[in-house]
């Protein structure tokens, strides 16, 4: 539960002779739902606003001064009250329903033995159970072309809608973008598209899966299965860094579809379009099913013995000959945590060598206690924030999800910031936009700094403990400085910092990557500093930090895929080099675990390598440079943990058969890890889990059932005890 | 063509009410004065006055049928069809009107004069039957003052 509903007055009420205790203000609806009394709903959504438009929810309440009667209500819109008597199976109730259904039935084709929804249908289910065995309506039904296209990935047939109005209100009221309408009315009624304003939201397939009946289906599902074929598994989108909860839709070796398995504190029970849809890799015929080495130039199949085999061989020799500084690792922002754990231990201990690192932003090490690589916030404490700045950010095509918790914020108030070169669908919504220069956000974040000390407006713990030289500090970033390549007045950055300084609650987000921007080093330092300096940092409803690019970034720092730390951010004596170094030349023979470097550098320098060995699920730029590539598993093939963007770590579990003659990530660094002469018993990434929460201090305890189905937040509150390695 | 002017109308009746989008009948009034019809045009212009996105405007333009979505002619008679006017014979007055103007219910003249429509209740029950000639009223009108408008209306145009 969150903190706000401690506050909130407890009323009791009986229901179907049940006693249930709620918070003030629930309606009657969820409240049985917590009493396990199942209400039929269709146009009521637990994530809207009520609406009371279908009338299906119909329950008989006793009146408080009997013997005034009352007809029926509906229990999506009546709020409770204490001592308030509902019955959810009278007579009177048992024939609201039945008229009801049978009204929605009069239009609709009963098209059920061809129906993609047939099997999991509210429509089709609630009539079972409460319906009437036959209709009285003996006229032809309405008849519709069918189906039409709605979107690029979504297909409406308008015979089907019950017009409960689902999709159209997420669209407009959650999504807040372009969307579904309600045209006509009355018994014209229907679900379509302003053709003018396209349904191009990459929330659309939401409504789908919203969607009670079988009026709006997938694309990519449309007779593919019935829904009682599938095997359904918990699992974690792999598409960005928010770690939205999924249910793994499988049929016989391929997964059909991805549906939210909702969780609260993360995803709020919504996908985006990107994660639902992604899974088209998995199944691709084209991945790899057999370890390749190159013979003559070209990259032949071999059996695995002979391809781990010769990697070992190859990276040992490489060591002999020009020692461990010629060895190094790039690791992975989508493997598990175990994987990189693994993978940078195999690198540390068997290799000698501290050269590993992955693709990532421009974070400073860790000092005084301080990770400025971590939100300090949470994704929930977002739904309540005064003000959200985004200093370079672009969450609805970066990090989606994450852009409906920033509507949701704007719905309870919220105030938004959005300061980015590049215009973004969230700049209609803001109070205030401004285009600046790339590479301007630390100067800009100084300039705030600048103003918060020239005016004295710091606040909570640092405020104390600010020195004259500490004041100086941004003496020169004055906002006339910086204004111009930020787009805005001098006088807009100080309203700006007054308004962040003053604020009951300040969200300031920058994504991972603008830190590499040229002008951007000390971002990750600048942003958390200002926070620092204005109270953000750990007050509720506030936090600083980057918004990562994949679903394990966090994970592939925290297990010390770093060549300056080790897991836990234990600071290593004799760093190594970092990517870029490595793939400039600075090493021999290059190890890459699910990782495609030739994205970001450029590939030539990958055919300078003597030895390149690659792990990866297909064909990627890098492989088809590689000297060796071993074919891995994908997230839905293999268990293991990762870590969203605030430090959930959430358990993937196998939702899959694996691909003939792949193998998963752990399973492939084991037998090299083995051959490289480590004597590692790991059974599981289980057990790997477990090396895990006790070596490193950030991960202390957790294990796959402590996870449960949801994950726990590591805390970042009491940086680790600072332990030199090697 | 929505013309400046009426942009300017627009965004007077906008600044009447506290809240933007309440104004969003009254502006899809005049952008329906302007054109005769709610044109994509007229959406467009409503949207950007009143400030929310063009496909909540649309939901509204195509909810109220008083809004119509294609064009009419220059002269909208509506007949009340509701309950009152149905038992004072409204069924009847309809007939005469299609048959003076040579339209069906729903129709416009090939030269663009007459748009004949059947509404529900025009809140005049106890003149019924009643009609509105572009929104002016016309009470009790037996077939011998149906006869007599269709007279006039034509040695207007």
């Amino acid at each position: 539960m969150s903190q706000e509903s401690s506050n909130v007055p407890q009323v009791t009420l009986t229901i179907d002779g049940r006693s249930v205790t709620v918070p003030q203000g629930t309606v009657v609806w969820k409240a049985a739902q917590l009493a396990g009394i199942e209400i039929p709903i269709y146009c009521y959504h637990p994530k809207m606003p009520p609406l009371g438009a279908c009338r299906m929810c119909f329950v008989e309440i006793e009146p408080m001064q009997p013997p005034v009667a009352k007809p029926p209500q509906t229990a999506c819109t009546t709020e409770v009250r204490e001592g308030m008597v509902v019955h959810t199976d009278t007579p009177l109730v048992q024939k609201a329903r039945k008229g009801t259904l049978e009204f929605l039935l009069i239009n609709h084709p009963l098209d059920c033995p061809i129906c993609d929804k047939g099997g999991e249908c509210d429509l089709q289910d609630f009539t079972l159970r409460y319906g009437p065995g036959a209709s009285r309506f003996d006229l032809e039904k309405r008849h519709f072309q069918k189906p039409i296209s709605v979107s690029e990935n979504i297909l409406l047939d308008r015979e089907r809608c019950i017009a409960c109005q689902r999709c159209v209100r997420f669209t407009q009221e959650i999504a807040q973008d372009n969307g579904l309408i309600m045209l006509q009315r009355g018994f014209r009624t229907e679900v379509g598209v302003d053709p003018n304003a396209p349904f191009d939201s990459i929330f659309s397939g939401n409504v789908v899966e919203m969607c009670p009946v079988g009026a709006l289906t997938a694309k990519s599902y449309r007779f593919v299965t019935r829904p009682w074929e599938l095997r359904r598994t918990p699992s974690v989108c792999p598409g960005c860094a928010v770690g939205c909860n999924v249910r793994v839709d499988v049929r016989v070796d391929r997964i059909l579809r991805l549906t939210s398995r909702t969780n609260d504190d993360i995803d709020d029970g919504w996908l985006c379009d990107r994660g639902r849809w992604g899974y088209e890799p998995v199944n691709d015929p084209a991945r790899l099913r057999v370890p390749l080495v190159r013979r003559n130039g070209e990259l032949h199949e071999t059996t695995w013995d002979a391809a781990l085999d010769l990697v070992a061989e190859k990276l040992k020799a490489t060591v002999v000959q020009y020692g461990s500084q010629a060895v190094g690792g790039i690791g992975s922002t989508h493997t598990t945590n175990e994987e990189n754990y693994l993978f940078q231990k195999a690198l540390r201990e068997g290799l000698k060598t501290n050269n590993i690192d992955h693709y990532h932003g421009r974070f400073p090490a860790a000092s005084q206690g301080a990770m400025p690589w971590v939100f300090t916030g949470t994704i929930t404490g977002i739904d309540h924030a005064a003000h959200i700045v985004l200093l370079g950010a672009d969450p609805y095509t970066r990090q989606p999800v994450l852009d409906l918790r920033i509507k949701k914020a704007l719905r309870n108030g919220a105030k938004l910031t959005v300061i980015n070169p590049e215009p973004a669908r969230i700049d209609r919504l803001a109070a205030r936009v401004w285009r600046n220069t790339p590479g301007s956000e630390a100067a800009l974040a100084r300039a705030l700094m600048h103003v918060v000390l020239a005016e004295n407006l710091a606040r909570g713990d640092m405020a104390a403990g600010i020195t004259p030289d500490y004041r100086s500090r941004f003496q020169n970033d004055t906002p006339e400085r910086v204004a111009a390549t930020i787009g805005a007045t001098a006088d807009d950055i100080r309203a700006l910092a007054r308004e962040i300084a003053g604020s009951d609650g300040a969200v300031i987000l920058y994504d991972e990557m603008t830190t590499r921007q040229p002008g951007n080093e000390t971002l990750a330092a600048d942003a958390f500093e200002l926070a620092l300096l204005t109270d953000h940092v750990t007050r509720p409803h506030a936090g600083v930090g980057p918004l990562w690019e994949d679903a394990n970034s966090l994970g592939a720092r925290d297990m010390g895929v770093l060549p300056d730390v080790a897991p836990g951010y234990r600071p290593i004596k004799s760093p190594g080099m970092d990517y870029d170094a490595m793939l400039g030349g600075g090493v021999r023979a290059l190890w890459v675990m699910g990782a495609n470097p030739a994205r970001h550098v450029d590939p030539a320098l990958l055919d300078k390598l003597d030895f390149l060995v690659v792990q990866e699920m297909a064909m990627t730029e890098t492989a088809k440079r590689a000297d060796v590539v071993l074919p891995a598993l994908s997230y839905a093939e293999k268990i293991g943990t990762v870590t969203n963007l605030e430090r959930c770590v959430q358990p993937l579990r196998r939702a899959l058969t694996p691909l003939p003659g792949a193998r998963a990530d752990w399973e492939i660094l084991r037998a090299l890890a083995t051959r490289l002469g480590l004597n590692w018993a790991y059974r599981s990434p289980a057990d790997v889990l477990t090396e895990i929460a006790s070596a490193v201090p950030l991960y202390a305890g957790l294990t796959r059932v402590a996870l449960g189905d949801q994950g726990k937040r590591w805390s970042f509150a009491g940086m680790p005890e600072v332990v030199e390695v090697r | 063509m929505i013309s400046e002017a009426a942009r300017e109308r627009m965004r007077a009746t906008v600044a009447k009410y506290p809240v933007a989008r309440s104004a969003l009948l009254p502006v899809l009034r005049i952008a329906q004065e302007e054109e005769g019809y709610i044109t994509p045009e007229g959406l467009r212009a409503a949207s950007e006055v009143v400030g929310i996105k063009e496909d909540e405007v649309e939901m509204v333009a195509s909810f109220y049928a008083m809004f119509f979505q294609k064009p009419v002619g220059k002269n909208v008679i509506k007949v009340c069809t509701s309950i009152s006017c149905y038992l004072r014979g409204c069924d009847r007055l309809i007939k005469q009107l299609e048959d003076g103007l040579g339209v069906k219910r729903g129709e416009t003249t090939p030269d663009g004069a007459f748009t004949l429509l059947g509404v529900e209740c025009l809140a005049s029950c106890g003149t019924a039957p009643v009609l509105q000639v572009n929104d002016e009223f016309e009470e009790n009108v037996t077939p011998q003052r149906a006869a007599e408008l269709m007279r006039q209306w034509k040695s207007e145009q």
